[in-house]
């Protein structure tokens, strides 16, 4: 399995160096993060066109307010993923406004390898349904703790939520989930 | 079923979700283009000479206009009042008349006047220069020969703003006097 994890040694550097302005840093940032941002996305919006979009105007923010991130008053990843998190409650919002109606069925056309893309396909679907329980808010918070990994404090810094009240909240979510798996909902 | 297994398996599905062929080939380019060549926006800022010195010069403002209005509600004795004072000297000096001192004087009474413990030694200092500067005012209105029908209307209220303040504190009713004295509407000569 890969390591999905990236370490915040690996890529401090790169942060020290984009703040400083280095372009060829913030690219090396882009890559490194470029997947976990996608996905944690694209779990939210369901929609993989939408999903690209918001992904790159994650980086371009996270660009052009990189002055406003300080390594001391937090991780680079809890940065992204509250850019992220706020695009997409933005999105939500608009959505609700215009009565926009995106399909599912169009999320596969960028991709060429049919195979691949029913393989893909597959997972995206289990994992959809085993979250399709949650509400928005409940499943970023399950992607955050169990699927990236973040702490407690980080997801609190990211959801704008105390850190007590989303401990207990994953418990509660977690027993949904199980019970989602067992079929009893 | 376990629940560790049932998350574990669950996140290795959502691992196998990647970003999209599109983006994983022209992604960075993309964004690469809407960045620019040079640094982040707050950084192209302060890069630019022009806008830095705009930047500059526009703090100066914020500094200059801030301290002014604050020296405009200054009182005798406090802080920014040397500031009021030198701020009406420059207006008099460009305006070539001191009707913003006197009004800056009569406001000060008024405002001397509201306090509770009344600094009579203030009010007496500012009565005396509001009514050192009507006198000159009403001078140089008769050297120079112009209209004085504004500065009299201004007087006449000022005169009844100090009655006012007079009957509600009788207490200030001889510091105030002279102010209200000089803001006395002149009686109109007439042929009898």
């Amino acid at each position: 399995m890969v390591e999905w994890v990236v370490m915040s040694d690996d890529y401090s550097k790169f942060v020290k160096k984009a703040i400083a302005g280095d372009k060829n840093a913030f690219a090396e940032l882009y890559n490194l993060f470029l997947d976990r941002i996608y996905r944690f996305i694209y779990y939210l919006v369901e929609d993989e066109f939408l999903a690209e979009d918001i992904t790159q105007i994650t980086f371009v923010k996270a660009w052009n307010k990189i002055g406003m991130f300080s390594i001391t008053k937090g991780t680079f990843q809890s940065y992204l993923y509250t850019i992220a998190r706020n695009l997409v409650i933005d999105h939500q919002r608009k959505k609700k406004e215009i009565s926009l109606e995106l399909t599912i069925g169009e999320n596969f056309k960028s991709d060429t390898n049919l195979e691949q893309n029913v393989l893909r396909n597959e997972s995206m679907t289990k994992v959809r349904q085993s979250l399709s329980v949650l509400d928005e808010d409940d499943r970023q918070i399950i992607i955050l703790r169990y699927f990236e990994d973040m702490s407690f404090k980080e997801i609190a810094a990211i959801t704008s939520k105390k850190s007590g009240a989303i401990r207990v909240k994953v418990h509660r979510l977690l027993g949904i989930l199980r019970k989602k798996l067992e079929g009893k909902i | 079923m376990n629940k560790n297994n049932f998350l574990t398996d669950l996140k290795n599905e959502y691992n196998k979700t990647n970003a999209t062929d599109h983006l994983k080939m022209s992604g960075w380019s993309d964004i690469a283009d809407k960045i620019g060549a040079s640094g982040p926006f707050y950084k192209r800022i302060f890069m630019n000479y022009f806008a830095r010195v705009s930047l500059a010069l526009i703090a100066l403002l914020v500094v200059f206009f801030g301290t002014y209005q604050i020296a405009l509600a200054a009182l005798p004795g406090e802080p920014f009042y040397p500031v009021k004072i030198l701020s009406e000297k420059i207006i008099e000096e460009v305006n070539g008349n001191n009707q913003v001192t006197i009004d800056h004087r009569a406001d000060e009474i008024i405002d001397l006047s509201k306090e509770q413990e009344i600094n009579s030694q203030n009010l007496e200092q500012v009565v005396a220069e509001y009514k050192e500067n009507v006198d000159q005012a009403k001078q140089d209105f008769e050297v120079t020969g112009e209209s004085s029908t504004d500065f009299q209307d201004k007087l006449e209220e000022q005169h009844l703003e100090f009655e006012r303040i007079s009957s509600d504190n009788p207490e200030i009713e001889d510091e105030i006097g002279d102010a209200k004295e000089a803001s006395e509407p002149e009686e109109e000569e007439t042929d009898d």
